[in-house]
């Protein structure tokens, strides 16, 4: 069922309308429109200035994550929203200074990163420095007049033809060794300024490479350690300013509930921005499902008198957006909306499909174990988690396809893949007595049920069409078209299953007659139907090719067959491959139990998607458009939408 | 051992072989493009995962097909079945329609993930559409398993 969503504007004082305005948002109930047409909306410098404080409040606590105390076991995974109730929310968010906690962050964060640059950078120069702690020199010292010094670094193999060319050409110089490494040798020369030119000269011939080193008021291996020194104080800093922001963790609760805070003002802003305004009055257009009018009224009723709420009509070019309304069939709103909504004019084909979708699901697993598997994980995670309602969707879907998958694996003997003959004694009879077929051994049978299921929806489905055009008045149309298609599928099956004999014979003549008359009936009324009379009769003589649609339509139930033997098969392999792991010596009983636990984890995990991907496809592409598009656009009122808070009351 | 077995085996080895190479391509398509999605926003690896899995299972099913093969031919544990020339090229021809439907669908379901991986990236809300639009490609390969199974269990040996 679709809700019947109407259109309203509201009329109030401006004074108030800061209120009224919360107090729509926490009804969740209209979807404002814009007054305006088109154009584009202004940002307001509040929606700027909220989402300015938004982004420092997600620093905040992608910083305060960052450093927090690790949750342990079973809390780290169960941590879930915040609940709370409005009020407290609320209160919460007004009272808590967020902005020192941010200002406390960004502080942190400039403290530690300076350390981890501190302590980066003289990692780098002890990094160049430690080759040369051996240096009997302190590097940068004042050298007597006239003489320079270059530290050099120059292959092993070379030291001693260097050391004789210098001795040779530059008489004035010292050629000091220092340390070997990677048989290089860290060394200096110090020589007379005029002789520079002849020592660069030299260093090029004899590959020698020169080295910078930093200038230092002390001996290198005294510097380095002062360095480490540092190293290690910085990293004593920053554990305690890691410790420090880890402590920032307290307030992530109130953070997060500022955060949603500020995201509901913002979105309060945002819909400002669409309302009409006069001096002293504003106005709200928007869509309201029809049904919350009179709780509008009486919570707007508790704020002031002086506002008017009038309900008034759509023009033609507006679409109202579409709200599900379902009971029993909610949780397969869920399968409907992954393919998108219904159009207003059409009818919801969630409470048709939930049937099908949960007996398709149960045919694709048909294995009782992993049903109960299935049913009980999408019960217990809802209790687990506390999963929010208006989540609760997909686990209900496969909840009922885990009940379904139950029922259908108890029929057909599906447990856990195991064959009844295997099974122990006490357990054999009462499952035997609930078998009435063996896929492994009829699939024909179960290829049979999978056309008949696809037969009966696809039917089901212009049925509903039928139904559906005659409820919006269009009788002529439904009566042509979808009706006549039903009735001439129908007789066709009878006459088919008639000369086939399984139904009486006599049957077959009058109703190849009857398909006959409808053949002509469907060339007919689409011939009447086009304008041009010539070209109409063959048009209408092609739209008999439209059988062979429904034809292919059918046909792809028998996946329902290929998915339901994949499921039991892998079941049954991954039972004889544990079977042979437990023949190992000593360690068997423990690989087969892990090859038993795995394999039907992972049967159970592949064969669910692909259980629920199947089935939708067959409502999305073989039911859905026997009588719907799609393409309506979603209810989506102002709520007060929230990334953390859950809200504990009704 | 006769050739009637040797041709049955080369069957479950071309189902298994090239079902499980469409999806090996198929797969590794989604996952070169997925690793894309990640590194934008690693939050997604749950959504990134299931569209890269749905080209997985043409290999299960190629897999399924050549065990039923050499479980037919009495190979896992029992007798070996004495089988005929004409048994064993009947096993092997009912591996084929797994065999291409799989190598094909897998790879090509695969690119469909690969492409479904920018809806995942810009529009995480429509991710189911993207996994039926992948599920399309992945037909073919039902229905080819549909028939190699069909055609294995009416094989009477």
């Amino acid at each position: 069922m679709l809700a019947d969503i109407v259109k309203i504007k509201i009329t109030a004082l401006e004074k108030e309308h800061d209120e009224i305005l919360k107090k729509i948002q926490e009804l969740e109930v209209v979807q404002i429109e814009s007054e305006k047409d088109g154009g584009e909306e202004i940002r307001s410098h509040i929606v700027s200035g909220l989402d300015y404080n938004i982004a420092e409040l997600r620093f905040a606590l992608d910083f305060i994550a960052l450093y927090k105390p690790p949750q342990k076991g079973i809390k780290k995974f169960l941590e879930s929203g915040i609940f709370i109730s409005r009020k407290d929310a609320i209160k919460t968010a007004e009272s808590f200074d967020y902005q020192t906690v941010v200002k406390e962050s960004k502080d942190l964060e400039e403290q530690i990163n300076k350390r981890v640059n501190l302590i980066d950078k003289n990692n780098s120069e002890i990094n160049i420095l430690r080759p040369w702690h051996s240096l009997n020199i302190i590097p940068g010292k004042e050298l007597p007049a006239g003489y320079k010094i270059s530290f050099i670094l120059l292959s092993e193999k070379s030291v001693d033809e260097f050391s004789d060319n210098i001795s040779r050409d530059l008489p004035f110089s010292a050629f000091e060794k220092t340390n070997i490494e990677n048989q290089e040798l860290y060394s200096y020369v110090i020589h007379k300024e005029e002789d520079e030119d002849k020592l660069k000269a030299l260093f090029e011939t004899m590959q020698v490479r020169e080295m910078e080193l930093p200038k230092l008021d002390m001996g290198v291996s005294e510097y380095v350690e002062n360095l480490n020194n540092k190293i290690k104080e910085s990293s004593t800093e920053l554990n305690d300013l890691k410790k420090e922001a880890g402590k920032l963790s307290r307030h992530e609760r109130e953070l997060k509930i500022v955060h949603d805070f500020l995201s509901w003002q913002k979105m309060r802003a945002e819909n400002e921005q669409k309302e009409g305004k006069t001096n002293s009055t504003f106005t709200i257009y928007g869509w309201i499902d029809k049904e919350n009018i009179d709780e509008l009224n009486v919570s707007l009723a508790q704020i002031t008198t002086l506002y008017h709420i009038e309900e008034i009509g759509a023009n033609d070019e507006e679409v109202p957006p579409v709200k599900f309304k379902n009971t029993w069939s909610k949780p397969f709103e869920s399968v409907t909306s992954l393919y998108g909504m219904p159009q207003p004019s059409e009818p919801d084909p969630t409470p048709f499909l939930a049937p099908f979708f949960t007996l398709f699901f149960g045919l694709a697993i048909t294995d009782a174990g992993y049903g109960i598997v299935l049913a009980l994980i999408s019960y217990l995670a809802v209790k687990i988690f506390k999963i929010p309602k208006e989540d609760r969707g997909l686990f209900g879907v496969v909840f009922w396809g885990g009940i379904a998958s139950v029922v259908l694996g108890a029929v057909f003997g599906g447990w856990f893949g195991v064959e009844l003959s295997k099974m122990p004694g006490f357990l054999r009879g009462p499952l035997e007595s609930m078998q009435i077929l063996n896929p492994l051994e009829n699939p024909i049978a179960i290829l049979y049920l999978s056309l008949v299921l696809g037969i009966i929806q696809v039917l089901f489905g212009l049925g509903i069409n039928t139904w559906w055009q005659i409820k919006k008045g269009k009788i002529k149309s439904a009566l042509l078209g979808s009706g006549l298609w039903l009735i001439g599928l129908i007789s066709l099956l009878v006459f088919a299953a008639s000369s086939g004999g399984l139904l009486p014979v006599a049957l077959a003549v009058p109703f190849k007659y009857l398909t006959l008359l409808i053949a002509v009936g469907i060339v007919v009324s689409k011939w009447m139907a086009e304008k041009n009379k010539l070209l109409g009769l063959p048009i209408g003589v092609l739209g008999l090719y439209d059988v062979v649609g429904y034809f292919s339509d059918v046909l792809s139930y028998s996946r329902l067959l290929a998915l339901g033997l994949t499921t039991s098969i892998i079941g049954m392999v991954v039972n004889i491959v544990a079977g042979l792991a437990m023949e190992m010596p000593f360690v068997g009983w423990l690989a087969g139990l892990l090859v038993l636990i795995g394999g039907h984890v992972f049967n159970i995990g592949i064969n669910a998607l692909g259980a629920f991907i199947h089935s939708g496809r067959l409502q999305y592409i073989e039911f859905f458009p026997k009588f719907m598009e799609g393409g309506g656009r979603a209810f989506q009122p102002m709520k007060m939408e929230s990334k953390y808070i859950q809200f504990n009351e009704k | 051992m006769e050739l009637g077995i040797s041709l049955a085996i080369l069957g479950a080895g071309l189902a298994v072989g090239f079902a499980g190479a469409g999806s090996v391509l198929g797969v590794s398509a989604a996952g070169q493009a997925g690793a894309g999605v990640i590194s934008e926003d690693p939050d997604k690896f749950g959504k990134v995962l299931v569209l890269e899995a749905l080209p997985a299972t043409q290999g299960i099913y190629g897999f399924l097909v050549a065990f039923l093969i050499l479980q037919k031919i009495g190979l896992f544990g029992g007798e070996i079945v004495a089988l005929t020339m004409s048994n064993g090229l009947s096993l092997l021809f009912a591996s084929l329609p797994i065999a291409i439907a799989g190598f094909s669908s897998g790879w090509y379901q695969g690119k469909v993930s690969a492409s479904g991986m920018k809806i995942v990236a810009t529009q995480p809300k429509a991710m189911g559409k993207a996994i039926i639009l992948s599920a399309m490609v992945e037909t073919y390969a039902v229905l080819g398993l549909l028939i190699s199974i069909l055609l294995i269990f009416g094989i009477t040996v």
